[in-house]
């Protein structure tokens, strides 16, 4: 491939493949790094054909791979990450609100099987049935049922979470 | 016609059936109670899990972050009213203080080790990269490759996506800085809980909330400032408040660091207020904290097409208590305002109000374009509701202008 074809790749898929391996990982660092890796992979590929399921199935390989070495490396790599970009950027805090929602919608995410969960973001992401299945390894016929589970799974395990968040934190009231 | 598979359906709401196909769907529904029942729930279940997957970007689907759009600001509002013949304060402003990450040295030399870093890992990487790195069907020309391990080994998973059980580090990993921030600026808990502690109320007295929460406790907590950035008049006052504080029914109110709002949701705020603190340097101004409210910034671009602007505004002296109502709730607020990040040379400081209901939305001050001030309600990092500062019921809380830098 040639690097007016991966430049290509990367306009089309860069913010897609991070954005689902963000979701996947709950690292932006991490998910920029294992997106860097595919697209150097896709490099030395000759041609692809079925390019974005090949990308999103070699990012997911590449993440269960990365998640197996050296864990105090990519650590120390994240700690230079986030004290590089406090010192450049105004730091981006989460509200503790949309904390509270990221952490309930975290916890909803990672209670689905690997492969549901691996089926919804790719869905999310914009890719079809065929490509889920391509990257997945599943036949398409299964993954209408995939998403179903997943989808109803993550929408009431959510629910469940909030209203337990909710009753958790009643008692308290204005004073006015 | 039997009743709809679940997979069917949301294969066919995904688009991926023929559209013969989905005809005979589409008129089995309109004549099956119960199928239209199911696909009325696949499309909520749909939507949901997108809203859902949604709150785990660091910045919203689509958006990319120095580009972001911003909503514009909710209706003008009525003219401010003013009060003149504030008490006199110091020009001092509040030293600044800026940890040694952030120098721009350190920024340097952590991006030359972060990018020597990440090029030695991808040469490491693309050399003897083991064949298990690439799926077998990658090695074929052009075709798509799989996931590998069918098995999706949850072992080598753990490391990849934090299990239910350590959902807490989770969470601070998405928002680490808030909680890194908070510690950095840890100080004893009795100065921190005075410093976030409000200041004795204005010339009417008003009372203040008073909830007995435990978030408010914590969130109290969190609002310390480092002590070196805390001029000692503030300090004796502080401890002044939190003697009245300990000796009478503790009005405690919920406050969070002023940069815990992301730059996304702060994008989407038309006009955000930083302020910079000065020292009330007479007796008579304690009662009142001054803040110079330097510069409007409006950032990212409104759907007007307005691009950034950025002007000063003056200077006012800020009351310190106000009601308002929210829908039917009377809500009782009070001004909370803490260290921010050191940008530059500077201490910039955001006045952060939020209301002393447990869950209730955050307020923020604003200024508007014609210099009045404001105070908007924000619930998910939407305008909600926009008070003026003078409206009626808004008790104590005032904003005085007054000559920048006036002793």
């Amino acid at each position: 491939m040639n690097d007016d074809e991966l430049e290509r790749l990367f306009h089309l898929y860069h913010t897609p493949l991070v954005r689902y391996l963000t979701r996947r990982l709950g690292d932006r660092d991490w998910a920029e790094e294992v997106a860097q890796e595919t697209f150097l992979r896709a490099l030395r590929q000759e041609r692809l054909t079925s390019e974005r399921s090949w990308l999103f199935a070699v990012a997911t390989n590449l993440v269960r791979d990365e998640a197996r070495k050296d864990e105090r490396r990519r650590r120390h790599l994240q700690l230079l990450a986030e004290e590089q970009r406090d010192a450049v950027v105004e730091p981006e805090q989460l509200d503790a609100d949309r904390a509270q929602e990221q952490a309930l919608a975290r916890r909803a995410v990672d209670s689905l099987a690997e492969r549901d969960r691996l089926a919804l973001l790719m869905k999310e992401e914009g890719l079809n049935y065929g490509e889920i299945a391509d990257a997945l390894g599943m036949s398409v016929g299964s993954i209408g049922t995939t998403l179903a589970r997943a989808r109803k799974r993550l929408a009431e395990t959510y629910e469940a979470l909030q209203a337990a968040e909710l009753g958790g934190a009643g008692g308290s009231h204005a004073a006015s | 016609m039997p009743h709809l598979d679940e997979g069917i359906i949301h294969a066919w709401l995904d688009g991926e059936l023929p559209p013969s196909k989905g005809a005979e769907l589409e008129a089995h529904t309109a004549s099956c109670a119960p199928c239209a029942q199911r696909v009325a729930a696949a499309r909520g279940f749909m939507a949901a899990a997108s809203r859902i997957l949604g709150a785990l970007d660091d910045v919203p689907s689509g958006v990319i972050p120095h580009a972001a759009t911003a909503t514009p600001f909710v209706p003008v509002p009525p003219r401010l009213t003013v009060e003149r013949g504030a008490a006199p304060h110091t020009a001092a402003k509040t030293p600044a203080t800026r940890p040694f990450y952030r120098n721009p040295q350190f920024a340097a030399a952590a991006a030359v080790l972060l990018m020597a870093a990440g090029t030695w890992t991808v040469l490491q990487r693309s050399r003897g990269t083991p064949a298990a790195d690439m799926p077998p069907a990658v090695v074929r020309e052009g075709a798509a490759p799989s996931v590998q391990d069918e098995r999706m080994d949850s072992a080598a998973l753990g490391n990849a996506a934090p299990a239910p059980a350590a959902l807490p580090a989770a969470s601070g990993i998405v928002a680490p800085r808030e909680v890194d921030n908070t510690s950095k600026a840890r100080v004893p808990r009795s100065v921190a809980r005075a410093k976030a502690a409000p200041p004795a109320p204005l010339e009417r007295g008003s009372t203040l909330a008073s909830t007995r929460d435990a978030a408010a406790n914590e969130a109290a907590d969190r609002v310390s400032p480092p002590l070196a950035a805390a001029p000692a008049a503030v300090k004796s006052d502080a401890q002044e408040t939190a003697k009245k504080s300990a000796a009478s029914d503790e009005p405690k109110r919920l406050a969070v660091p002023p940069d815990s709002a992301t730059a996304a949701e702060a994008r989407r705020l038309a006009g955000e207020v930083r302020a910079q603190q000065q020292t009330p340097a007479a007796e008579g101004a304690r009662d009142r904290k001054r803040l110079e409210l330097d510069q409007v910034q409006v950032t990212g671009a409104s759907q007007s097409g307005a691009t950034r602007r950025i002007r000063p505004i003056g200077c006012y002296l800020l009351g310190r208590s106000a009601q308002t109502t929210v829908g039917q709730l009377p809500e009782r607020f009070e001004l909370a305002d803490v260290a921010g990040p050191t940008v530059a040379d500077r201490v910039w400081r955001q006045v952060r109000v939020r209301a002393a209901q447990a869950g209730a939305p955050a307020w923020y001050w604003f200024a508007q374009d014609d210099g009045t001030i404001q105070l908007a309600r924000i619930e998910n990092g939407t305008v909600r509701q926009m008070v003026p500062v003078t409206a009626p019921g808004a008790g104590d809380l005032r904003a005085v202008p007054e000559p920048c830098g006036a002793p």
